[in-house]
């Protein structure tokens, strides 16, 4: 063997042994992130004796004997982004209510997953397949960042589509699917209205992520939002995860404004408190829960920013303020140990209950109608949202998917502690397609 | 301080923006040593970065001692291994080839991230001190003052090495000649794999000392690969002063933008500032400036033309389209769903492959900016079908034309630009495009996907959705359509290898001076090359437009457009055989379909299969699948007719 043979193959041997050790199984093991406080929980009898009311369904097992009923689930992970704890959150729901639930009628319950890792393809492709699956009636969406548009349009009059939380206009507007969750269309005109309403700012400052769609979107929202309650406003944006907010705050004028917002994605919220707490920024500061994960508290000396942080659902990171939040984290912590309580998991956990609710009153094999007519005439409450909701209520401003534009508003005031969350609903304020 | 318009005030964001500057000098810096050794522009260099700063991230939160230099030494290992499995067995490889193993190096380095870390971001501890100095009335970090100062210090150092040093004198040698080098007794591969180590070293070192202003997360670094390009290109790949100088100016360019989208007269689309104008702003620089420089940069850029992969005349195309027609057929009729649409999926991607094979493999422009012609025709296909309403088939023949007059803005700069320049100068344009037209609400569809309106001919509606023959989509019937579309690019790309005109285009490529003496209009060839490549990507964007019942910015970032890049080159960019090949290898494609079907590769390491599979691939056939191929059965009928004389 030549010196340059046996070079090759040691270097070989240290790229895959670098490989194999960097990607290893004991890849998120390592680094356990911190899961806030748990202590103060109630009992799984409590979630039980609840969650059994909620849907309506008979305390205790599912009978395995019996046919299970399926729910396709399609998810994004892997890619970038990923949210992976929407399947562990929506398979510790699925085993909550198999056990403590009673199923869908007695039967089993067992999701059918499907995973966008990040292309276009793969969504058409998982909904070519929940399209051609036989055992499924009801296809539970989490939320997708691509190829929503032609999921919608593959399984129309195929399968009854459930959605979960808007991540663009496709998804408002798809025909006979329903959004619990508001996302942008019930987050922006919340803070518009908790800005001039709660903290009565007459002069802010907005700074959002440009490149960011989502983002990008909420800017334009609480721009019309804003307009309307009649607040000054000045927007900038910036780039997501940049180091360059300083300039960006400065410029929307965060040194005299009343209020500053942040809209972004959980990578810019580090640089953003930074910047703040180097420019001396005292305004309160408005953010997207997306900032409460937990790698901001890492980055921030182990607590949050103290800021004010805007959700869909109920506070889950604060179950001493909060009922439904606490059975939600006494679920979690009893089927999904260690897992992501925050992101997308209480929706994509609330979405299955939800899903065991509607079951139950349609049984397990349901049409694509009679699904849509179900969402139709559901009310309320969402177990980790809002007391009512009104599916299609903004049909006539172009946005018939949505059921609600309620929003939760939590001051967070440092060392694990919250105020109750502030819940507003935006109403039509600021809504724009 | 407030931020109306003042010298202050001005200064006070020039000296914002140095921290960002500094980042994409560091990163530049790197790029150039490996360039100036190696002639490889490593896109992969902010990735590389972003897994180092990763690697040490946990040591510190882990409370490993020595952290910092434990990282230098994992950039080190990373450079080394880097150089020794890919770059070194493609030492003899054409620099597309190079390009290539770097984009697979990049995904690779990705995906380790995300396996091992996940996407969601990871704090990153700070090294440099987080107080700050008041500075003309504003407080400014100082770690970025500190960041600019050791970016400033190390590129002083850089240059000295490389200015005074035996070592550097060498490096420089055997850049300008490795035969001369070895003659001298030099050890080339000795001095490309201590330039690697160095770039990775200070990329990492950057990486680790700049990922605390920014926070982890897997594509923080990845996505600078354009100012990084920029810095680089513009300080011609061997200048360390002027490249970290242009970092510092897109650096300050982007603070400065900041600073004007608070005033009131800058432009607003529905209440936020127009979106895009950070990115098309430093493409206006780049572009103009490379204009008017026209040939005065080094001539490793531009006189030596860039070798480029075989491209044979073909042989038998009829018959060859008539089988494939048939195979594909039987195929879309029997198939079984998700095969279908992998079928489907790949003959889009080798129509788009197909432009690439003009653009670039006929007439030797490297040019990033097919998906973004692509996503021209897509956007404007949706505007005329959705917006306008008007009926099948006007929308797809504007958005057509539209891709062919993009393209054909993107022959201006190739009239005067080429090669390598020519190939960051279309990945900055396509960034822009994707920005500042696909992405506003004005004139783009904003951040919505545009919808598209499915194909209705005599009232029946063609659509992947839309069942055909009584199956469960996708429809054969579209696949047919798509079938068709490519069998008539096809046709035109063998058509155009055979004509006067494919001719000329392969002079061009061969020698611009050469051909220009022996009477071809060299910029009308490049004309006519970028329309009709412009047209085969419009019709992929018109077929990807119906695919997905709509078009999303996002299909058009630089990752994916230099990921398709990499696909298209992986195929063989020299022949139709290699686009065909191209659109087998894409994601989803059929053959991505069948190894992850029957290896049962799960979804999680999907990215880090294909970026391995970049790389394995680039290094068995540099010159693509295609072209390996055709030698393989060339060398066998050479055998079996040696075989039979004797």
């Amino acid at each position: 063997m030549t010196d340059r043979t046996r070079a090759r193959r040691g270097a070989v041997a240290l790229g895959a042994g670098l490989l194999l050790g960097l990607t290893g199984c004991s890849a998120q093991e390592a680094v356990q992130k911190p899961v806030p406080s748990t202590a103060k929980l109630p009992g799984l009898d409590v979630a039980q004796r609840t969650l059994s009311d909620y849907v309506g369904g008979t305390p205790g097992a599912a009978d395995k004997a019996k046919p299970p009923v399926y729910i396709g689930f399609v998810t994004q992970q892997g890619g970038i982004p990923s949210f992976p704890e929407a399947q562990a959150a929506a398979q510790a729901a699925v085993a909550f209510a198999n056990d403590k639930l009673g199923g869908v009628q007695g039967r089993p319950l067992e999701l059918v997953p499907c995973v966008v890792v990040s292309a276009q393809e793969e969504a058409l492709n998982c909904a070519q397949r929940m399209a051609g699956d036989e055992r499924i009636n009801v296809v539970q969406l989490s939320l997708l960042t691509v190829g929503t548009a032609s999921v919608y349009e593959t399984l129309a009059g195929r399968k009854a589509v459930v959605g979960q939380t808007p991540a663009s206009p496709t998804d408002v507007a798809a025909r006979d699917v329903y959004q619990p969750w508001p996302g942008s269309y019930g987050i922006q005109g919340g803070i518009a209205k908790y800005v001039a309403e709660v903290l009565k700012a007459k002069n802010v400052a907005v700074v959002y992520d440009g490149d960011d769609p989502g983002s990008a979107f909420g800017a334009k929202s609480v721009a019309a939002a804003f307009g309307q309650l009649g607040v000054t406003f000045k927007q900038v944006a910036t780039q997501t995860g940049s180091a360059d907010v300083a300039s960006a705050l400065v410029s929307a004028g965060a040194l005299t404004a009343d209020a500053v917002v942040r809209i972004s994605n959980t990578p810019s919220c580090v640089p953003t408190a930074r910047a703040v707490q180097q420019l001396g920024v005292k305004a309160p500061v408005i953010a997207l829960d997306f900032c409460t994960d937990d790698s901001v508290r890492q980055a921030n000396g182990g607590d949050l920013p103290k800021w004010t942080y805007v959700g869909q659902s109920r506070n889950v990171l604060s179950p001493e303020t909060d009922e439904q939040a606490a059975i939600y984290r006494s679920a979690m912590e009893a089927y999904a140990p260690g897992a992501k309580v925050g992101g997308l998991a209480p929706y994509a956990w609330d979405s299955i209950i939800l899903d065991v609710k509607m079951l139950n009153q349609l049984g397990a094999t349901p049409t694509p109608e009679q699904v849509s007519g179900w969402w139709k005439g559901f009310g309320g409450p969402l177990f980790l949202g809002p007391e009512k909701v009104g599916c299609g209520f903004l049909a006539d401003k172009g946005l018939p998917s949505l059921c609600s534009t309620t929003v939760f508003l939590s001051p967070y005031l440092g060392d694990g502690k919250w105020e109750r969350s502030v819940e507003v609903n935006a109403e039509s304020i600021g809504l724009a397609r | 301080m407030t931020s109306s318009l003042g010298p202050e005030q001005v200064l006070a964001f020039v000296a914002l923006g140095l921290g960002y500057g500094a980042l994409i000098a560091g990163l530049a810096t790197g790029l150039v040593v490996t360039y100036r050794s190696s002639g490889v522009i490593n896109v992969a260099a902010g990735a590389t970065a972003a897994l180092v700063a990763y690697v040490y991230s946990e040591l510190r939160t882990t409370g490993v001692p020595f952290a910092l230099v434990i990282g230098l030494v994992v950039a080190a290992v990373l450079g080394a291994l880097q150089y020794l499995l890919v770059y070194r067995p493609l030492a003899k490889a054409g620099p597309l080839a190079k390009l290539v193993a770097s984009s697979g190096v990049l995904l690779t380095a990705q995906a380790v991230i995300v396996l091992r870390w996940g996407a969601d971001p990871v704090a990153a501890p700070a090294i440099l001190p987080q107080e700050t100095v008041d500075l003309l009335g504003v407080s400014i970090p100082q770690d970025r003052l500190l960041l600019a100062g050791l970016v400033i210090v190390a590129t002083a150092l850089l240059w000295a090495l490389y200015r005074h040093t035996r070592f550097g004198i060498a490096t420089r040698a055997t850049a300008d000649s490795a035969k001369g080098s070895v003659l001298l007794g030099l050890s080339t591969g000795r001095l490309e794999v201590a330039n690697w180590v160095i770039a990775s070293v200070l990329g990492g070192l950057f990486g680790m000392l700049a990922a605390p202003t920014t926070q982890l997360q897997p594509t923080t670094f990845t996505l600078l690969v354009v100012p990084v390009l920029t810095a680089a290109l513009l300080g011609g790949f061997s200048s360390f002063g002027v490249t970290v100088a242009t970092a510092f100016g897109l650096g300050v360019v982007n603070s400065l933008i900041a600073l004007l989208q608070g005033q009131s007269w800058f432009p607003q689309v529905e209440g936020t500032p127009l979106p895009g104008v950070t990115e098309l702003v430093p493409f206006l620089v780049l572009a103009v400036t490379l204009y008017l420089r026209g040939r005065a940069l080094p001539d490793r850029l531009t006189a030596v033309a860039p070798p480029m992969p075989r491209a044979p005349r073909p042989r038998r195309a009829g018959p060859a389209m008539a089988v494939g027609a048939v195979v594909a057929v039987a195929a879309l009729a029997g198939l079984p769903f998700d095969w279908r649409q992998a079928l489907v999926n790949s003959m889009l991607g080798a129509v788009l492959c197909l432009s690439v094979v003009v653009t670039t493999g006929f007439v030797g422009q490297i040019s990033f900016a097919q998906m973004a012609v692509a996503g021209a025709a897509g956007y404007v296909m949706a505007t005329v079908g959705g917006d306008l309403g008007l009926p099948f088939p006007l929308p797809p023949l504007a958005g057509i034309a539209a891709a062919v007059l993009t393209s054909l803005l993107f022959s201006v700069p190739a009239r005067r630009v080429r090669g390598l320049q020519l190939a960051v100068l279309t990945l900055a344009g396509g960034v822009a495009a994707q920005r500042f037209w696909f992405g506003n609400p004005q004139w783009g569809s904003g951040l919505r996907p545009a919808n598209v309106a499915p194909i209705t001919v005599f009232g029946m509606e063609i659509s992947p959705s839309r069942s055909f023959w009584g199956t469960e989509p996708p429809s054969q019937g579209f696949g047919l359509v798509v079938l068709a579309a490519l069998l008539g690019c096809v046709f035109l790309v063998a058509w155009l290898r055979r004509s006067d005109l494919g001719a000329r285009m392969l002079a061009v490529r061969s020698s611009e001076a050469a051909a220009a003496a022996t009477g071809v209009n060299v910029g009308a060839v490049k004309t006519l090359a970028f329309a009709i490549g412009g047209l085969l990507a419009g019709v992929a964007g018109v077929l990807y437009g119906y695919t997905f019942t709509g078009v999303s910015a996002d299909r058009f970032g630089p990752l994916t457009s230099i990921a398709f890049f990499g696909v298209a080159v992986l195929g063989g960019v020299g022949t139709v055989g290699g686009a065909l090949v191209g659109g087998l290898l894409v994601a989803q494609g059929l053959l991505f379909h069948a190894v992850t079907t029957w290896f049962g590769i799960p979804p999680d390491y999907q990215p880090l299969f294909a970026g391995l599979a970049v790389v394995l691939t680039v290094i068995g056939s540099p010159d693509g699948v295609a072209v390996s191929v055709a030698d393989a059965a060339r060398s066998l009928r050479v055998r079996r007719l040696a075989l039979g004389e004797s």
